[in-house]
């Protein structure tokens, strides 16, 4: 399962960047596996989360539950997308979704990072 | 030169795919086939977010189902326990309240129960009811109930982690639970539902045990109600010192014994007897003194006798005894061995030794000496007052 994702090293920053491969489909099953890993590498504290979607195919919707069931594991989300399908999927994610935990769209993923930068990591 | 294509057909080409999805989720299609659409990145996202869309509110009516489902088996819960709590009401007595229990509960439940309460020592609780196909234990210790023990419902799972009660002889095989009846801050007992092993964790949702614990207080309430009423009614027909029935009991069961005997043609005696130079004991040795006279006597009086005869204080010292299905002899021997018990009496107060009592006792029978209560009575009474003249410590026969 670990080729549907990858993740960066946590930098100086502390946001954690989780790249999602072309052509996944996101089910329940990979987004536990990424859950998962998350948590391994945070050690179970909140941090902020930029998901680069920006390659996938779709999200099922017992992903998208799943993602928006585990709003302790990030501080905030930064979604990038680009084509329009992805940024469907994420507008649709984020619409959802309804949390207090801060979470948005971005095409730009330097102004997503500048805007993670705010939150706690 | 190729002719341009109308734009009308473009359009048409374009979003007809579109257009079909829109008309099949219109119609009520959460899930309807979804067109490929190649090379039209706008196109690919309207039908994805549509196929969301889609998928959100199929997710939502099927909750909404769910949602409907369970306020409907709420409301049926809620009815039941209302006609549960009205019936209870009704009630006269806890034996009568016990059936109704059962019965209801089962109906309302679908599974096997029990309900156990308190025992007067508190040491055990005591199967009152059960209902269903499992066998439950006929009493245990408290200490046996996690529910009684910890005052709050306790809920094991078929699957679960949970300890099941030791009570419960179904181990780990059913769901089961145990629900406290707290009434006013004292636990009566416990409500026990039991599960099969088919239904495993199915046996109780989580609407199932809020409606136990709604029932077992609804019971709980019931049930200090009814037992209220009944020490009321006790306490009203008792003597406060001996204990013993009072004078209204007593003749209220001698109008309906004397009918039983007509109705049966069966014997009944009435036995009319009153302690010895009572008032000079009171005199002599206080009434303190006194009161440890008649509650000993009392007490020998109550030993010696059927659970089906009735003695009550109907004055001071005076006492009526009422022996159906007993004759005139058999009477007689009764209090003649009361006598002597009497007689061999030790009392104390405070340490010291009082001297022993005695009675005197005058005996009547139906129809014999009379067919009316106030005539029968009467009969017994002088031959009392017989006793008395010819030198007390003894028992008269009322002439026939």
């Amino acid at each position: 399962m670990a080729q549907e994702f990858t993740f960066d090293p946590i930098g100086p920053d502390g946001i954690l960047k989780v790249r999602w491969t072309a052509g996944v489909v996101i089910t329940e099953a990979l987004a536990r596996a990424a859950l998962v890993e998350i948590a391994a590498l945070t050690k179970g504290r909140g941090v902020p989360i930029l998901a680069d979607i920006r390659r996938i195919k779709s999200m099922s919707r017992e992903g998208r539950k799943t993602f928006g069931d585990a709003g302790a594991v990030y501080t905030a989300l930064a979604l990038i997308a680009s084509s329009p399908v992805t940024q469907m999927i994420a507008n649709f994610f984020i619409g959802i979704n309804r949390t207090t935990t801060p979470q948005q769209m971005f095409t730009d993923e330097g102004k997503a990072i500048a805007w993670l930068r705010q939150y706690p990591a | 030169m190729v002719a341009p294509v109308p734009r009308v057909t473009l359009v048409q080409d374009r979003l007809g795919p579109v257009i079909a999805l829109i008309t099949s989720l219109a119609q009520g299609d959460l899930h309807p086939d979804l067109p490929v659409i190649d090379g039209d990145p706008e196109l690919e996202a309207v039908v994805l977010g549509l196929q969301m869309l889609a998928e959100e509110l199929a997710a939502t009516r099927a909750a909404m189902a769910g949602r409907t489902a369970e306020l409907e088996a709420l409301n049926n819960g809620l009815r039941r326990l209302s006609g549960l709590g009205n019936l209870l009401l009704s009630c006269d007595t806890s034996s009568e309240a016990y059936v109704v229990l059962g019965r209801a509960a089962r109906e309302m439940f679908g599974l096997s129960g029990a309900v156990y309460l308190y025992g007067a020592s508190r040491n055990v609780v005591e199967l009152v009811t059960s209902w269903g196909e499992q066998s439950m234990a006929k009493s245990f210790p408290p200490a046996d109930c996690w529910a009684l023990r910890r005052g709050r419902a306790h809920y094991a799972s078929a699957s679960g982690t949970e300890i099941p009660c030791r009570h419960t002889s179904h181990g780990e095989q059913c769901s089961a639970i145990c629900v406290p009846m707290l009434a006013q801050g004292e636990a009566l007992g416990v409500l026990h539902l039991v599960g099969t092993p088919d239904l495993g964790d199915d046996a109780f949702t989580e609407l199932g045990q809020r409606l136990a614990v709604a029932a077992a207080e609804a019971c709980a309430l019931a049930l200090a109600s009814i037992r209220l009423r009944e020490r009321l009614e006790d306490q009203s027909l008792r003597d406060a010192l001996t204990g013993l029935y009072n004078r209204r009991y007593a003749e209220e069961t001698l109008l309906r014994e004397i009918a039983h005997a007509k109705r049966e043609s069966s014997a009944l005696s009435v036995v009319m007897l009153d302690l010895d130079h009572f008032k000079k004991f009171n005199d002599e040795f206080g009434h303190d003194a006194g009161d440890v006279a008649l509650r000993e006597a009392a007490t020998v009086l109550v030993e010696s006798v059927r659970t089906s005869d009735v003695v009550s204080r109907v004055g001071g010292e005076e006492f009526l005894l009422i022996l159906p299905g007993a004759s005139i002899e058999a009477a007689l021997q009764k209090i003649d061995r009361m006598r002597v018990k009497v007689k061999a009496l030790e009392l104390f107060q405070h340490g010291r030794q009082l001297p022993p009592i005695t009675f005197s006792a005058g005996a009547a029978a139906y129809p014999a000496n009379g067919t009316a209560p106030d005539v029968l009575l009467r009969a017994a009474d002088k031959a009392l007052y017989e006793a008395k003249h010819a030198g007390r410590d003894r028992s008269v026969l009322a002439i026939a």
